[in-house]
């Protein structure tokens, strides 16, 4: 392998990589990205240095390079991290090429050797992406080949997982198929209603090194889905079933796994409307059963909350949970017309969201065993009955409406129930279930404002505050977080090129009055064409960053932070 | 197509009897496998160094693996355990959990092996430097992959405690059983027992929490001193020796001695014991 990364790089240097190179009938494609810290020593924010790296400056940051010829495509990503930013997991140390794969396409037949991400249905038994913002990469090294025809696509694949710079000591093995039942059936081609349908399964094989357990070495799951779509309306539900497969996240129980998801939408011009829903029973899928937090996971258990990008909403997000967790989510839309009294002159949009997510109902096996005691079978359930513990629920409700020429305004309201015990202290069902957990309930506005100044200058301005109550059981605020702060923002950009901004967060409501802190910072950024840099400076408060559902823990900081961008 | 179909449909079958899926029926647990025929050969002992702290609900939990691995059938005497309070989750906070455990041996491991996440922990210290740190849940398996192997040296340790200046007269022997090359240390550290301090466990606040095997000091810094250089020959006897003060607030009857001896080059520990003061 190293010689073909060598041969690739070879073709790849003569042509540079300023811009977009045709080397015969080949392409050649590329990103580069750049982060970087310089922490500054914040003895308030940061008493025990927990933010403040010997190194003082860390960055890490990757090149992609794509290659394409007919259907021959080549690739290779080299990453660097000198050192891993505080925040990201720190098995990130190093540099090298963690990527590189060759994939040829002919009459249907997609065939790739060495590193690929795959999908099959909604992920809930295999799905490996890379999400760079919170450190996951769970790429497959191996071989995969697909085949389409008819409205038939098959897919085969075997591979190990990325883990950090190393390999996952498990081999994942899976195969998918789907059917789009209109394009199979001549007889259906016409039908509005469209229908497609699919199955999977995979196994993983991982060695029984325990002195302890009797462990599964080849561990199988396998699910079926159907997705229908008609006009504006669409439903998609997906199964899937886990066999045994005891694991540090499940405290090495041997229950087998199953999850239900399904998702019902419709929309025309005026109207949306989602409801979608889940049920997961102990459906952690990893190929190496004692990985911690994001590494080697196979599968994906999709997000069941509305996910918030404003600052403050963002700094209490729900986290998946996937060793079980019933979850419930309705979403409507509504725009009401210009020119009427309620929609005003441009129109107005309206949205609400509700979300609900809590445990599974479990119950002893029998008198003397323990919900969830290792080496036991775990737990008994029911499917239509309420979990005991309620994980997380979020009511946000708003409007978008276009004031004038000049101003647009984007109002909302969110009010929070969040479990800490759960989502800041990873406590499990079983003790939770012995006790009232602490829940910290949130009441939450962000109003936004943009006013265009003139032709490409453009000004936005963002309010946002956050009320903590006390939790359910009265115990101090100091247990549960950073208590209230109100957020102030003020961005001007000048298209395309140059943008800034001023924010400022203060922790008013902080129960340690040491820490009613402010939290200033600032940025610039400029672009030109495909090329952006970034430096910001200032505090950052600790904080839950979470894409898709998954978590990671940012803690505060202070400092000067870069950021340079391109693609080519 | 029909060709197709029949093609795909092999294949899958195909796949899916080869790879069965492994339905494990009880009883789950099989403690250990029994006691090993070691026909009085010197085994490779292990060493979990456990990182921790009292403000770690998950910490107790890494305890009590460490502890179901000792009483494993044929691993009592094989395992030696040290627990290092380093971190975020062992700076001393308001009363209770005002104990400061933290050293600086500890603090410098900290700084060079750099651990993410609490509890967590090294045994042996194998694959470093790109995964040494293993999950609590996965030592037993690490520490199984040293129970079937024959020691390359001894380390056999005797300590004598004067009361009068509380120092320990720590002194080590060596056998050297298999051609050692390389670079290697020796560490000779103390630790105490029988703590009782308050700790964070997943089910609350444990006032009168047992601390075990806690870190104290170390007799020639965390990293030890030369003890083999470039190479020693099968039927080498080596010997070192140390002293550690006791402070006042320990407690000498509750103390023991570790030594170990690593590489230089790649950390890996070849030999450990233990011995308790009284």
């Amino acid at each position: 392998m190293k010689k073909i990364i060598l041969g690739l790089i070879a073709l790849f240097s003569f042509t540079g990589w300023s811009q977009t190179q045709t080397i015969n009938t080949g392409e050649l494609h590329g990103n580069f990205q750049f982060d970087g810290q310089l922490y500054v020593r914040d003895s308030i924010l940061d008493p025990n240095k927990e933010a403040y790296p010997d190194e003082k400056f860390l960055g890490q940051g990757f090149m992609n390079l794509i290659y394409t010829r007919g259907g021959f495509t080549a690739g290779v990503r080299y990453e660097n991290y000198q050192n891993v930013m505080i925040g990201f997991p720190q098995g990130y140390r190093g540099e090298g090429i963690t990527y590189r794969f060759l994939q040829y396409n002919t009459h249907g037949l997609d065939v790739t050797a060495g590193n690929f991400y795959e999908q099959f249905g909604s992920g809930m038994i295999l799905r490996a992406y890379e999400e760079r913002g919170l450190g996951y990469d769970n790429v497959f090294d191996g071989a995969r080949v697909k085949y389409s025809k008819n409205g038939v696509t098959v897919k085969g694949m075997i591979g190990r997982q990325r883990k950090y710079f190393d390999k996952s000591s498990g081999i994942v093995r899976g195969v998918d198929a789907e059917v789009n039942l209109n394009e199979l059936f001549s007889g259906m081609s016409e039908n509005k209603t469209l229908i497609t349908v699919g199955g999977s399964f995979v196994s993983k094989y991982e060695p029984d090194n325990s002195p302890i357990y009797n462990l599964p070495k080849n561990v199988g799951s396998w699910g079926g889905r159907v997705n229908v779509q008609r006009g504006g309306l669409g439903i998609y539900a997906e199964y899937v079933y886990k066999i045994n497969d005891p694991s540090s996240d499940n405290n090495f129980i041997y229950r087998p796994g199953e999850g239900l998801t399904f998702a019902i939408n419709y929309a025309n011009k005026d109207f949306g409307f989602m409801v979608s829903g889940k049920r997961i029973d102990n459906m952690s899928y990893r190929s190496e059963r004692n990985a911690q937090q994001i590494e080697t996971l196979i599968n994906y258990i999709p997000a069941g909350t509305r996910y918030h990008t404003y600052t403050l909403p963002a700094l209490y997000p729900y986290a998946t949970q996937i060793n079980g967790e019933q979850n419930l989510q309705v979403e409507f839309t509504y725009n009401l017309h210009k020119k009427t009294v309620l929609g005003g002159k441009y129109g107005t949009q309206l949205f609400a969201n509700f979300a609900y997510a809590g445990s599974i109902y479990k119950s002893k096996i029998d008198e003397d065993t323990d919900i969830g005691q290792t080496g036991t079978d775990g737990y008994d359930t029911e499917w239509f009955k309420l979990g005991q513990v309620k994980y997380y629920q979020d009511f946000n409700v708003g409007f978008k409406r276009k004031l004038n020429k000049k101003w647009k305004m984007t109002f909302t309201y969110l009010n929070v129930q969040y479990n800490f015990d759960l989502l800041n202290k990873g406590l499990r069902d079983e003790v939770m279930i012995k006790k009232t957990p602490s829940i910290i309930y949130l009441n939450e506005f962000v109003l936004e404002m943009q006013y265009k100044i003139k032709p490409k200058h453009y000004l936005r301005f963002e309010v946002q505050g956050l009320f903590s109550e006390q939790d359910s059981v009265g115990r101090a605020f100091d247990e549960l977080g950073a208590g209230s702060m109100v957020l102030g923002l003020i961005e001007y950009s000048i298209s395309p090129h140059w943008f800034f901004s001023v924010q400022n967060i203060y922790n008013f409501g902080n129960p340690n009055e040491n820490f009613r802190l402010n939290y200033p910072f600032v940025n610039v950024a400029y672009s030109d064409g495909p090329t952006r840099i970034q430096l910001g400076y200032g505090r950052q408060p600790s904080g839950i960053f979470c894409v898709g559902g998954v978590c990671r823990f940012v803690p505060a900081s202070n400092g000067l932070q870069m950021s340079i961008t391109s693609n080519f | 197509m029909k060709v197709f179909f029949e093609r795909v449909s092999i294949l899958v079958v195909i796949f899916f009897t080869a790879i069965s899926c492994d339905y494990v029926s009880e009883p789950f647990q099989d403690n250990g496998g029994g006691p090993i025929d070691t026909n009085d050969v010197v085994m490779r002992n292990i060493l979990i160094e456990d990182y921790t702290g009292q403000r770690c609900n998950n910490c107790p939990k890494a305890t009590d693996a460490i502890k179901v691995i000792k009483g494993l059938n044929g691993y009592e005497g094989r395992v030696v355990s040290i627990a290092i309070h380093t971190g975020f989750f062992s700076v001393p906070g308001a009363s209770p959990f005002d104990a400061d455990f933290r050293t600086t041996e500890g603090n410098t491991l900290e700084s060079f092996f750099n651990p993410s996440g609490y509890p967590t922990g090294m045994v042996n210290r194998i694959d470093y430097p790109t995964d040494p740190f293993k999950s609590y849940t996965s030592w037993a398996d690490e520490t199984s992959a040293f129970i079937d192997i024959e020691a390359d040296l001894s380390v056999d340790i005797s300590a004598n405690f004067d009361s009068g200046n509380r120092q320990v007269s720590i002194s080590v022997d060596s056998e050297v059983f298999n051609e050692i090359v390389g670079d290697f240390n020796i560490v000779l550290l103390l630790a105490e027992d029988s703590i009782v301090s308050p700790q964070v466990t997943p089910t609350g606040n444990v006032l009168d929490y047992v601390h075990n095997y806690v870190l104290r000091k170390s007799s020639n810094s965390i990293w030890g001193e030369s003890y083999i250089n470039g190479s020693a020959a099968e039927g080498t006897k080596l010997n070192y020796t140390g002293t550690i003060t006791i402070k006042n607030e320990w407690r000498e009857d509750h103390c023991r001695i570790i030594a170990f001896v690593y590489s230089t080059s790649n950390q890996e520990i070849i030999q450990v014991n233990e011995i308790k003061l009284f």
